[in-house]
């Protein structure tokens, strides 16, 4: 943990400045997360905000302080859908809608090493956007919280509420969905295949 | 040798997977907060418990009117719904005693005494001295 429990305890019984190192703390992550669950940069900021009002209404629930960061990842998963399902997702521009002429002439025009190592990223988080976009918006959040932030299997549980059993069924499928769409976009892009 | 041939293009598709999601992982920005980010939340959270506060507020007065309007329903129904005829007493109280004390009265008076024995020698009237 970020923090230590006393902390957490501190902002559960309504201390603002508990609360507030709370959020120092966290925020970081929390942008990071809700960047990488909702890919629309300019409103990471709102719904990380809103992810901390929500911790702030619902931490005197918390009954167990060592389980706040999944309690965490949960408000940051549920606000992230919310967004979602209000907002239909745009992602800010694919790789697919480049041809691999531009994408050469780009490559070409770019001189020094960071900027080749940014555009590489750059079509990396564009390729798993178009990817992750193919499946639906609960696969996607899964995976990122279990691929891309690392939860284990635990955390996870925490997170969604369910069983070892019924989660790792969910998992098996919505990597096997996406799987299915890597094979089909790889077809549609021999381009990519070497890319990593 | 199908299955064999599917199941190894599986486990690679599995692997380049890994590697993709392990490169997005790195290709992620981690976003700066801006430099209003804690008052900016510290202010939302100030006017969601003033909403809050006025909406437990607008509550209890709507309840209080809804009551209130209630209550005056009813009283104007108790006001209009015509009740049984009141009870008015149209004799005083020395009429009634009359009335009770009426002829039918008088005439049974009659007939207790009439049932009584006539006083006689052998049967004296009380207070008259047998001798």
């Amino acid at each position: 943990m970020l923090v230590d429990v006393e902390t957490v305890e501190r902002a559960r019984d309504g201390d603002p400045a508990a609360f507030t190192a709370l959020v120092n703390a966290y925020r970081r992550r929390v942008l990071g997360t809700v960047s990488r669950l909702i890919g629309r940069p300019d409103d990471v900021e709102d719904v990380a905000q809103e992810v901390f009002m929500r911790l702030y209404d619902s931490l005197a629930q918390l009954r167990q302080p060592q389980i706040f960061e999944p309690w965490l990842y949960r408000l940051t998963t549920n606000a992230s859908l919310d967004y979602l399902r209000k907002r239909k997702r745009r992602p800010e521009s694919r790789m697919s809608d480049l041809s691999e002429q531009q994408v050469l002439a780009a490559d070409a025009r770019v001189g020094t090493e960071a900027d080749r190592d940014n555009r590489e990223k750059k079509r990396v988080r564009e390729f798993m956007n178009e990817l992750l976009g193919r499946v639906s918006e609960q696969d996607r959040l899964l995976l990122i919280l279990k691929e891309v932030e690392g939860l284990s299997l635990k955390e996870l549980e925490s997170v969604y509420d369910v069983n070892e059993n019924a989660l790792k069924v969910r998992l098996f499928r919505a990597r096997q969905r996406v799987l299915k769409a890597f094979a089909s976009l790889r077809e549609q892009a021999p381009l990519r295949k070497g890319a990593v | 040798m199908r299955e064999q041939f599917d199941a190894r293009e599986q486990g690679e598709l599995n692997a380049r997977l890994d590697e993709w999601f392990s490169a997005y992982r790195d290709a992620c920005p981690e976003p700066e907060p801006s430099a209003g980010f804690m008052p900016r939340l510290w202010a939302r959270i100030e006017g969601r418990r003033e909403f809050q506060a006025a909406a437990a507020w607008r509550r209890w007065t709507e309840a209080f009117l809804s009551l209130a309007a209630a209550a005056s329903l009813l009283i104007v129904l108790l006001q209009v719904v015509p009740q049984s005829a009141p009870v008015y007493y149209h004799s005083t109280y020395l009429d009634q005693l009359s009335e009770e004390a009426g002829p039918e009265h008088m005439l049974l008076q009659d007939v207790a005494q009439a049932e009584t024995p006539p006083p006689s020698p052998r049967n004296p009237a009380p207070g008259v001295d047998g001798r």
